[in-house]
């Protein structure tokens, strides 16, 4: 209730833009082609519910929570490493940092090449959207204890090992789930551009088959799963954010 | 108890020092004070005598001996530094799971000294739930669940106003007269020191002079008003500036 009263006036607008989108392209202002309306796209999410639900949805959702699987692990260790060992910082940030100047869409085809139409291109990607979000994030937050917490733990004669579970990683859980947050949708993307590339199922395939054959309410039935999809990952992180971050301040 | 044999001590090789050679005891169940303007390096003693940091010069000798004093001596730093995702009894019992002593027994111990302090109603809850006062003893019964003789106090009472301070001064004094620890106690301000120790260290210039404080005790907050207690207030206050004056 109290949300609805916040956001009431985006909604209104979102509603009033839905309604004169509709009405443009039932007009023929707009030939439906190029933009369904609304009514339209629910009706293709519907038409074509057999392929999106049974074959697409699941495909790209695979790809997803793999990817992000293996960058989450790969994100902890790696975090982990260069927290604990100055060497492996050394060697490992600023090559993180600098590979963030490659635009990530370009690389993508060197999955295309290795892995060819396998799932593999597709998780590949994901994990290049998702690992660097996720490592920093989480190094970040291993790094926020503050001195003078640490100061106390060792005066209580607390080792290295009791200091990081005790305390550091505890204080990082905060900014790792903002990490995941922020990946919950980039993976999508990842696993869209994966798709693209090559594949026989999944949504961002989907879409693309259906763009090359003109048939706009079936593109646009994809997108607006994506986006739910990728709406449901983030909610879901945040639910479960709540439910570990409950008690603090 | 706690012996400091002429200390020298500087951040880096150039600086000055922040200790000259400064001597110091305390003894068993003494409460010490240590005064001096901020920045005159209190909050750094009380770091070298936990352990936190060594001196380039001198020694010091806990229970006798001279070595490692980290996880020997108490130590309460300024800000209550309790952990928001535990609950008040967790916090408490931090110092006990990093020992890893007999949790049942000390728990035992933490949960009657929580109903001494009045925290027994919030042993379950979050730090958030509670007020400044209760903040700073929980902190400070966590200090005591390290099960060390000697407590270091880092101006525990700096952040609380006037009325809530007087609270806890009483109440620190009293929880002290009945476990009988040693106490050594930073403050800035002089009617604390006066009122709560036995002796006062003044800190200036890197040099420890000491006055002892003779008022017997238990001691009456109403003292602070008493014409002795206004003598001590200013010879302590020209020994903090005497310097600046020249």
């Amino acid at each position: 209730m109290k949300n609805l009263k916040k956001y009431y006036q985006s909604i209104l607008f979102f509603l009033l833009v839905l309604i004169i989108w509709e009405i443009a392209v039932r007009q023929d202002w707009v030939p439906f082609f190029i933009l369904p309306a609304p009514s339209m796209i629910i009706a293709g999410l519907w038409k074509y519910k057999e392929q999106l639900f049974t074959i697409h949805l699941g495909t790209t959702l695979y790809e997803v929570l793999v990817g992000l699987f293996f960058s989450v692990v790969a994100a902890i260790l790696l975090a982990v490493g260069m927290f604990f060992s100055k060497t492996i910082q050394r060697i490992f940030y600023p090559i993180l940092i600098v590979s963030q100047t490659i635009p990530l869409i370009a690389i993508a085809p060197v999955f295309a090449l290795w892995f060819g139409y396998s799932l593999w291109t597709k998780i590949a990607a994901v994990i290049l959207f998702s690992f660097f979000p996720l490592l920093v994030n989480l190094y970040d937050g291993l790094k926020m204890t503050k001195d003078d917490l640490m100061d106390l733990l060792k005066t209580m004669g607390a080792n290295r090992w009791q200091i990081f579970r005790k305390v550091q990683v505890p204080m990082a859980i905060p900014s790792f789930f903002s990490g995941l947050k922020v990946v919950a949708v980039y993976s999508i993307t990842g696993a869209t551009i994966g798709e693209w590339l090559g594949a026989e199922s999944g949504l961002g395939y989907f879409g693309r088959r259906m763009a090359s054959t003109l048939r706009s309410d079936g593109v646009f039935a994809s997108v607006l799963l994506l986006s739910l999809l990728g709406l449901i990952l983030f909610i879901i992180i945040g639910w479960f954010e709540k439910l570990t971050l409950k008690n603090r301040r | 108890m706690l012996v400091i044999d002429r200390l020298t001590f500087r951040y880096t090789e150039s600086e000055h020092p922040i200790f000259k050679n400064i001597s110091l005891s305390l003894r068993k169940g003494e409460f010490v004070s240590l005064i001096g303007s901020s920045g005159s390096g209190k909050s750094t003693l009380l770091k070298i005598i936990a352990g936190l940091m060594e001196g380039e010069d001198g020694h010091i000798y806990y229970e006798g001996y001279e070595g490692n004093r980290l996880g020997k001596i108490g130590y309460m730093p300024q800000k209550d530094q309790l952990l928001p995702w535990r609950k008040i009894i967790e916090n408490v019992l931090l110092p006990v799971e990093i020992r890893s002593s007999n949790k049942e027994v000390e728990k035992e111990k933490a949960t009657a000294l929580l109903k001494e302090f009045g925290l027994s109603e919030v042993a379950n809850e979050y730090p958030s739930r509670l007020s400044g006062g209760m903040r700073q003893r929980a902190a400070f019964l966590r200090t005591i669940m390290t099960g060390s003789d000697l407590l270091l106090l880092d101006e525990p009472f700096g952040a609380l106003d006037a009325m809530r301070k007087q609270d806890m001064q009483r109440w620190l004094l009293s929880v002290w007269e009945r476990l009988g620890k040693t106490i050594f106690f930073i403050t800035h301000d002089i009617e604390e020191a006066i009122l709560l120790s036995d002796r006062v260290l003044v800190l200036r210039d890197g040099e420890i002079e000491e006055v002892s404080i003779p008022f017997s005790r238990p001691r009456v907050p109403d003292m602070i008003f008493g014409h002795e207690f206004i003598e001590y207030r200013r010879l302590l206050s020209e020994k903090i500036r005497e310097k600046n004056h020249l």
